[in-house]
Parts: C-alpha cells; sequence; structure tokens
C-alpha cells in the first residue's frame, strides 16, 4: 500500500496553510531588505526542487530543469531589458518559452530513460551554458543586467512570489493527488504494462515534463526579478544537482519534502556564507549525513516517527486485551 | 601537414590524461551502476599532494626531483586506496545500484571534499617541478618531453589495467559483476567485496592520472571540475562501463578539443562535444561500446 494511496492528513493541510500565511505576512510586512530576499530565495527554491520532483514521478530525475530556469530567465529578461515588456507579460512569455522547449526536447529525449536521460540532461544543461556564454546577445559571460520590477510592485514583489510559488505548489500537488499523477506513477514502476491498457506513454510523460517545466519557467522569470542580474552560472547543471539534494534530504516520497529540503538548505548556506572552506564542508556533511541516515529525507523520518507511535499504541493496546482473555476465559495460550 | 601531426600529438597527449580519469569513472559505474560525482576529489588531491610534497623533499631533504617525484606519487597512491575503501565501507555500498541516492551522496563527498582541499591547500594553484625538460621533435611535430613521458605511462598503465580485467581472477569477477550481478553472487562472487575493489581501483585510476598531471598544470582544487565533465562526456559517449570505449571517446574527445580548439575556440569545441553526446544518448544510448544495458 503506497503512500499516496493514504488520505492526506487535515491536520497536515492546516499547518501547511498556517505556515503559509505566516510566511506571506512576514514577506508583506517586513523592511528588512535582506529578510525579503531570504524569503523569495526560499519559495523559488522550494518551488524549482517540487518541479524537479514531479518529473521524478515518471521515475526521470530532470537534470534539465536547471535548463528550463535559464531559459525562461533569459527570455524574461531579454523582453524586459530589450523590449520594455510589461511585468506580467514577461513572466508569462518566460514559462510558456519554456514550456515550448520543453515540450520540444521531450519529444526527442523522452524515448531514453534511466541514467541516460540523466546524462542528457546535464549535456543539455551544459550546451545552453555554453551557448549563452557563446552569445553577445544575451550578453555572453557577463549576462543581463537591469531586470526590475515595475515601479508599482515596490514591496510586493516577495508576497507575489511567495504567493506565486503557493500556487504553483498546490497544482502540483493536486496534479500529484489526481488521475494523471496516478498515470505518472503508474508509468514510473511499470511503464510495459501501462501500455498494454493503451495508454501512449510519451505522450504522457512530455505532459509531466511540459507541467514541470511550465513550473520551472515561473522560477526562472521570478529568479530574473529577485536578482535583477542573470547570467550563465546561475543555470548550470550544479543546480540542478541542488535541487536533487533539497528534494533527497527533504524526502521524495511527499511534496512537503522539497520545501522543507530547500528550506533547510538555504538557511544552512545562508548562515555558513562567508566561512569559506566550512561552508562547503557543512553543507556536505549534511547531505552526507541526511543520505546515511535518513535515506527517505526528514519526510522519511517523520513518517517513521509516526507510525512507531502507532505500532507503540497497538503493542498496548493488544497486550492489555491479551491479558483480559487469557485471564477471562481460561483458554490456554498454545 | 606539420600542423596535423602536432595537433595530433596534442590529442594524444590531452587524451591519455583523460583515459586514466574517465576508466575509473567507468569502471565504478560498470560494477556498481553508480555515478561517483566526487571521482575528480581523488584525481584534485594526487595533484595537490605531489605539488606540496614535491618541493618539500627536493628542498630542505634535497631528494633528487625523480625520486621526490616518484615518492609522493607512490605514498599519494597508497592513500587514495585506503581513502576510497573507507569511502565505500562507510557510505557508498548503502548505494550500490541506486542512481539518485550515490549522486546525491557523491555530492556531498564532493562538497567535503572541496572544503578539506581548500582547507589544506588553499585555492591558489601549486606547480610541480618538470620531471624531463625539453622537447623532442618527433615526424615533424614538437612534443614536449614531459608530456611524451605521461603519455607512455598512460599506456602502460591502461594497458596493464586491460590485462587485469581481461585475464586475472579479480578482472573476470569485475566483468562479470558488470554483466548480471545476480548471476555472478550465484557463482559465489562476493558482490561486496567486487565492488570495494572496483571502487578502490577506479579512484586509484583517478590519482594516477591526477599524479601524472601535477608537472603540467597549476594544481588548484579546482581543477576536479573541468576534468569531471569531460569525464562524464567521455564515458557516455564510450558506453557506460565500457573500457575500450572509454579509451577511443578519451582520444575522440581530445581530438574535438585540440583541432576544434585550434581553428574555432575551447568553448565551441566544448559545444561541439555537447552536441556530440545528446546525439549518441538518443541514437545510441550504450556509446560506442558499452553493453546493451537494462535500465532498471
Amino acid at each position: 500500500m503506497g503512500k499516496s494511496a493514504r488520505k492526506p492528513s487535515r491536520t497536515g493541510a492546516y499547518i501547511v496553510a498556517g505556515i503559509f500565511a505566516a510566511v506571506l505576512i512576514y514577506s508583506v510586512s517586513t523592511q528588512n531588505r535582506y529578510g525579503q530576499s531570504f524569503v523569495m530565495w526560499i519559495a523559488l527554491n522550494s518551488l524549482a526542487a517540487a518541479c524537479l520532483r514531479f518529473v521524478l514521478l515518471i521515475g526521470e530525475k530532470n537534470v534539465a530543469t536547471a535548463a528550463f530556469m535559464g531559459i525562461s530567465a533569459y527570455a524574461t529578461a531579454i523582453v524586459t531589458v530589450n523590449y520594455g515588456w510589461p511585468f506580467i507579460a514577461s513572466i508569462l512569455l518566460g514559462s510558456v518559452v519554456a514550456g515550448v522547449g520543453s515540450y520540444l526536447f521531450g519529444i526527442v529525449s523522452l524515448r531514453i530513460k534511466g541514467p541516460y536521460f540523466m546524462l542528457i540532461g546535464f549535456s543539455f544543461t551544459a550546451l545552453m551554458g555554453l551557448i549563452y556564454t557563446k552569445w553577445d546577445y544575451v550578453g555572453s559571460n557577463a549576462g543581463i543586467v537591469g531586470i526590475y520590477a515595475p515601479p508599482y510592485m515596490d514591496g510586493w514583489l516577495p508576497a507575489l512570489v511567495v504567493t506565486l510559488c503557493g500556487a504553483w505548489l498546490l497544482a502540483l500537488y493536486l496534479c500529484e493527488r489526481s488521475s494523471l499523477g496516478k498515470l505518472f506513477q503508474a508509468i514510473r514502476d511499470n511503464d510495459s504494462l501501462v501500455a498494454s491498457v493503451g495508454v501512449n506513454i510519451i505522450s504522457v510523460k512530455i505532459l509531466c515534463l511540459v507541467i514541470a517545466s511550465v513550473a520551472v519557467g515561473f522560477v526562472g522569470s521570478l529568479t530574473a526579478f529577485t536578482n535583477t542580474i542573470i547570467s550563465p552560472p546561475d543555470f548550470q547543471f550544479s543546480v540542478a544537482v541542488f535541487l536533487l539534494a533539497y528534494v533527497m534530504i527533504g524526502g521524495q516520497s511527499h511534496i512537503v519534502g522539497s520545501v522543507l529540503g530547500a528550506a533547510m538548505l538555504t538557511c544552512l548556506d545562508q548562515a555558513l556564507q562567508g566561512h569559506s572552506e566550512w561552508e562547503q564542508i557543512v553543507f556536505g556533511g549534511a547531505i552526507v549525513t541526511s543520505m546515511l541516515f535518513a535515506p527517505d529525507g526528514l519526510i522519511g523520518l517523520w513518517t517513521r516517527f509516526v507510525e512507531r507511535l502507532a505500532t507503540a499504541r497497538w503493542n498496548t493496546a493488544s497486550s492489555a486485551s491479551e491479558n483480559h482473555l487469557s485471564r477471562g476465559t481460561g483458554v490456554s495460550k498454545q | 601537414m606539420g600542423l596535423f601531426i602536432q595537433l595530433l600529438f596534442n590529442t594524444l597527449e590531452i587524451g591519455s590524461v583523460y583515459v586514466l580519469f574517465s576508466l575509473g569513472l567507468t569502471l565504478i559505474f560498470g560494477t556498481m551502476k553508480v555515478i561517483n560525482f566526487a571521482h575528480g576529489q581523488f584525481f584534485a588531491t594526487t595533484a595537490l599532494l605531489i605539488s606540496s610534497s614535491v618541493p618539500m623533499l627536493t628542498g630542505p631533504l634535497g631528494w633528487p626531483v625523480w625520486a621526490a617525484y616518484i615518492a609522493s606519487f607512490l605514498a599519494s597512491i597508497v592513500l587514495i586506496g585506503v581513502l576510497s575503501v573507507g569511502l565505500y565501507l562507510t557510505s557508498f555500498y548503502r548505494f550500490t545500484r541506486d542512481l539518485l541516492g550515490s549522486f546525491t551522496l557523491s555530492l556531498g563527498i564532493l562538497f567535503i571534499g572541496q572544503g578539506i582541499l581548500l582547507a589544506l591547500f588553499g585555492g591558489a594553484p601549486r606547480s610541480t617541478p618538470r620531471l624531463v625538460s625539453g622537447d623532442i621533435t618527433v615526424l615533424g611535430g614538437v612534443v614536449n618531453s614531459q608530456r611524451l613521458l605521461i603519455f607512455i605511462v598512460a599506456v602502460a598503465v591502461t594497458i596493464g589495467l586491460n590485462m587485469l580485467v581481461q585475464r586475472s581472477r579479480i578482472g573476470n569477477a569485475l566483468r562479470a559483476v558488470a554483466d548480471d550481478y545476480e548471476a555472478a553472487m550465484l557463482q559465489g562472487i562476493r558482490y561486496r567485496r567486487i565492488s570495494c575493489y572496483g571502487f578502490a581501483l577506479g579512484s586509484v585510476l583517478a590519482a594516477v592520472a591526477g599524479g601524472l598531471i601535477a608537472p603540467l598544470v597549476s594544481a588548484a582544487p579546482a581543477i576536479s571540475d573541468d576534468y569531471l565533465v569531460k569525464a562524464f562526456i567521455i564515458v557516455i559517449v564510450g558506453g557506460l562501463g565500457s573500457i575500450p570505449g572509454a579509451i577511443l571517446a578519451s582520444f575522440l574527445i581530445a581530438a574535438i578539443e585540440s583541432f576544434g580548439g585550434y581553428y574555432f575556440d575551447l568553448t565551441s569545441a566544448a559545444i561541439v562535444s555537447n552536441i556530440l553526446v545528446i546525439l549518441f544518448l538518443l541514437v545510441r544510448p550504450r556509446g560506442f561500446m558499452g553493453q546493451a544495458v537494462k535500465v532498471v
């Protein structure tokens, strides 16, 4: 009985809603520049990690997530800086471009599975990075600067980012729990079986990739506005590797895991800023420790904890009733 | 013609180091079905160790360069061997055949390794004195003697490795495990032990590559990344798990870099390499000579 078969807990939903509300209130009320950026980073990282995880539902490790984030960011940056497009339109354009790009990518590469698909994504991301560095129109190595949100967004950008990310996370979650989501997971588990029922596997896989990429397109566009500068190193494959780490450490079995992993590691990264070597050692240590002691991530730890509580209750309950029985009816236990 | 010969020699020189580096990676993938992202750390560690100990030995202790070099080389190899076995026993063995888990784990190890190297050696590049100096002119192309030495050693190591894998019992076990680990276990091959040997062997190969390159380039903790990316490309094109494939692909990629780098520039050459990889993955995922790996 898989985890997806369990009914989502209502308490869990309330806790998540509560945390979201708290974060939203913080993002609107805080004047602290750093706090604003911090909240936006966590939100964007969480959504990006969730997008990577979404493609994990069909069983593919999509390293190209970083590439689509970059495509969207560059598209948004170009139309904003060079053509003066309005804010909302440029964000939407970014996502559309990422979606279209992922569609083309998917048609070509989703026939390939497993480590090979992962390596295609890896090469594709490296390729896009190299193209950016050689292409003067997008600023080659220096990238694009001056991507500002319009003045009416002053002070509201963090709230917008948090809201959009939250909305997308909810959408991805609902999609995962829907029949479509079940279809994705069926493909992951045994695609020949699904094909034998008459489903066009490639089309469904492409759909999954496109959904995830449109979402990550939002991340890319918003990143452009959040950082106001983008350059090729921002979208290297190492970004995707970090996202993977967020997912694994948070726990890949639930979307909340991606958020937890992203939040925890972003905080850790920020806390270690400026200590150079120690930053890397502690960060790496956190990842290694998680993998060794909590391979199912934080979600896994939580689940095991809850199960152990439930088992303990069951044990005490049943042993109480056994005592009662054997004393009462004189039935001997063989 | 002279230019062609020159570029050809460059290819052989560059390629021989790539061969050693990627052989290790492909060996590890073949036996354990694991991608070790931190493979470059063994490479960089050896290079840095040698570049720091050789000046110490030749300076105050007055050893001749070649003796200092060989001594530190051997010491580093042994250290890396022990380190990799330790790494396997404590962490990697739990993630054999788990692509995602091992990838993430090796990412963590990569960070720790980078941090330790930075702390111990600092970010600045260091150089090692060359063993032999001067150039030799062969067939109209100029070959640097040091690079020629590296090429010869690399060829020797590759031949030795090939003999090990093809003829010895351990080699047979490694190949058996790469083909079908369950059948190998049924035959009495101890999978965990063989994986450990495979991992150690692959890592030591990376260390050898690092040791050979120390006199040539300025060793710094950052060199692991450049080589790692190229090694991934080589391993895919050659076929994950295939030794002859890795050798062929190393020289192919080196040729692209050498000729492409001369006629165009290095970035374009890298673009071509990446496109090549993508094409290979789409058309023939198992690379030149990889096994038709059933993706579990």
